[in-house]
């Protein structure tokens, strides 16, 4: 059985400059570096609590769990990290420019302690995929993730300055539709 | 929850289970990605895309192998999602059910042990539980492309048998092939832009870790070793880790002044030719090679394949598909065959100052002889003519070899092969064994599996 992915991703409304995500951001800077389980637990224990405290200011999120997910993992990664590779061009329709997105990224071998929390936790009704109480529910299963049994993680900020910025109408068109609202 | 990261100075990497794999701080993408490199996974890669044509080439393959176990892989790993979760591939299987998994008593068999290691230091055994951490690339940049499988095969749980086993190992063979590496080592020092290049290693391992050693300091080594040693394996990779341990003291040694050329090491091994014998483990595997972007992105423009004496003049089957990208994607891609490099013709007895020895132009040092491209100190210092790369005058002027080069006019062109071609319903991994996982088959997935880039 190959590993499982567990990811999360959130549109923030986050105008530029925004003291909340100038702290994400230095946040993430701060554990740029090789890290150890515990580092791990805090650096992610801390970005659930930062995002939680967002949630209300979430129009649009994502997340997924997948068995045997490994390809997953690596497609939401390269897709992240190709966009690094293109010059950012802001929305030029003149809609506001205030929203960020952070994506969290996991794999864990399968039948690990981390597979069974994911799996015990991720286990919800259809209809509450996309409440904000469940992302809740989801950034709580972030902070007590057993990082002895996670093979992969990723944590990413888009766009990665804080004076820039999507808007809203972009994230909800091409390229983002699988962006869902949230209740 | 507080953060209070530690010191990187009292907290060394070495010591730290998630390695950092990637890192961005720029206006399109602040973020990170680490590995925990002692759940010992198949890593994939970081910062290239997989074709679909290599991925069609591992369906091929598994079509070809009938039940066969493959390792392979990113390859795999790409493929996974298609793939029924009732089947694992070699390395799965190893890493589920044991290094050793159906040797059925079978011993790790070695030739050439030694008790010293290169630097003539006794072996010490403390180095099988991190050799991973230690031929780690040092440059981040570079650390994507590292593929530790097969190092990080020696701290499994499993890996006793293997432990106890392995020695470091020697032999005139590997001898040879420091040398050539070594002759390489010598003429990067009057090439220019050395950044912009990359050599592509890809001898039998234990031949491309001795290559790699020579070359020690000069270049920066990436291994892509991405499979687990085993008994009765098709891919002999223990004597590979055998190499890798004698060679480990320079493997990781300090790297001379950058810039520096990139130095890729593959095991011409990962794929060879396997009839579904039942008495052997399936443990090849595709090679795994940044793309033409992550390339670009490292600033190289030029690609060296090392291919092995006697091998054909071109790449071998699995790199086609790469190989043919790169050219397309504007690389240069030449071809250096190592029966090139020659053992130094006899000095000549004349007591002539003219420099023109081998000897005089040594520097390389390696214990198999000096070896020399096409076996003459003037031959040799006409190595970046041939290839046409921007060099400076080296101790003698060049002059061009009388004889064939191995590999001129060589260009990669698409060929057919196991690797590529038709897509094939590809059944054939083996049924994985034991408990199936308890975590929920279903959570929030919509079935997207692409368009995520939002580009």
């Amino acid at each position: 059985m190959g590993d499982t992915f567990f990811g999360i991703q959130l549109a923030v409304q986050s105008a530029p400059r925004d003291p909340w995500r100038q702290l994400l951001a230095e946040r993430l800077r701060r554990w740029q570096r090789d890290l150890g389980h515990d580092d791990q637990r805090t650096l992610f224990g801390g970005l659930a609590n930062h995002l939680r405290e967002a949630l209300a200011r979430c129009p649009l999120g994502y997340w997924d769990l997948v068995r045997d997910g490994r390809a997953e993992f690596e497609e939401w990664q390269q897709g992240l990290e190709d966009d690094s590779a293109e010059t950012w061009a802001p929305d030029p329709s003149g809609a506001k420019l205030d929203h960020a997105l952070i994506t969290l990224l996991f794999l864990v071998p399968a039948g690990s302690p981390a597979d069974q929390l994911l799996g015990e936790r991720c286990d919800l009704p259809e209809a509450h995929w996309l409440l904000r109480d469940t992302f809740a529910h989801l950034l709580e299963t972030v902070a007590m993730l057993p990082f002895e049994h996670v093979r992969r993680t990723g944590v990413y900020l888009t766009p990665g300055g804080v004076q820039l910025a999507f808007s809203l109408p972009e994230l909800r068109g091409t390229g983002y539709e699988y962006l869902e609202p949230l209740g | 929850m507080s953060e209070s990261p530690k010191d990187p100075e009292t907290n060394p990497a070495a010591s730290l289970p998630f390695v950092m794999r990637t890192r961005f701080d720029q206006p399109e993408l602040l973020g990170a990605s680490w590995w925990q490199e002692r759940l010992l996974a198949a890593p994939a890669r970081a910062g290239g895309s997989v074709e679909p044509s290599r991925r069609q080439a591992l369906q091929t393959l598994l079509a070809l192998g009938g039940f066969a176990v493959l390792g392979v892989g990113f390859g795999a790993a790409r493929c996974s999602s298609s793939r029924s979760s009732s089947t694992q591939t070699a390395l799965e299987l190893q890493q589920t059910h044991g290094l050793t998994i159906d040797a059925n008593g079978v011993p790790f068999v070695f030739a050439d042990l030694v008790f010293s290691v290169c630097d003539g230091t006794q072996f010490d055994n403390a180095v099988l539980q991190n050799l991973a951490t230690l031929l780690r690339p040092a440059r981040q940049d570079l650390q994507p492309f590292y593929v530790p499988t097969l190092f990080q095969s020696l701290a499994a749980p499993s890996a006793g048998p293997l432990r106890n086993a392995i020695r470091p190992m020697h032999n005139a063979a590997l001898e040879r092939a420091e040398a050539r590496g070594a002759a390489i080592r010598e003429l990067l020092a009057v090439l220019d832009q050395p950044q912009t290049l990359a050599l592509v290693v890809d001898l039998p391992g234990p031949e491309a870790v001795a290559f790699a050693a020579g070359l020690a300091g000069a270049v920066d080594v990436v291994f892509g070793f991405d499979n687990w040693p085993h008994p009765r394996g098709v891919v002999p990779s223990h004597q590979t880790l055998a190499a890798a341990l004698y060679y480990a003291p320079r493997l990781a040694q300090p790297l001379g002044p950058a810039p520096r050329p990139l130095c890729l090491v593959l095991d011409r091994n990962r794929i060879l030719p396997y009839h579904n014998e039942p008495d052997r483990f399936d443990n090849r595997y595709l090679a795994r090679l940044p793309d033409t972007k992550a390339l670009r992105a490292l600033g190289i423009t030029r690609v060296l394949y090392v291919a092995a004496e006697g091998a054909k003049a071109e790449e071998a089957d699995d790199l086609n598909d790469e190989f043919v990208a790169y050219r397309e994607g504007g690389l240069s891609v030449q071809l250096l065959g190592t029966g090139d490099l020659r053992l130094a013709d006899p000095a000549p007895a004349t007591g002539n100052n003219t420099g023109n020895t081998a000897s005089s132009t040594s520097g390389s040092g390696a214990r198999g002889g000096h070896y020399l491209w096409h076996g003459s100190p003037m031959h040799h210092w006409w190595f970046w003519s041939h290839y046409g790369f921007p060099h400076r005058q080296g101790p003698l002027a060049g002059v061009q070899p009388n004889g064939p080069v191995f590999g001129a006019g060589y260009r990669p062109t698409p060929r057919p092969s196991a690797f590529t071609g038709r897509p094939a319903g590809g059944l054939g991994l083996l049924p994985s064994r034991g408990r199936s996982n308890s975590s929920s088959s279903r959570g929030g997935s919509w079935g997207r599996s692409s368009g995520f880039t939002g580009s």
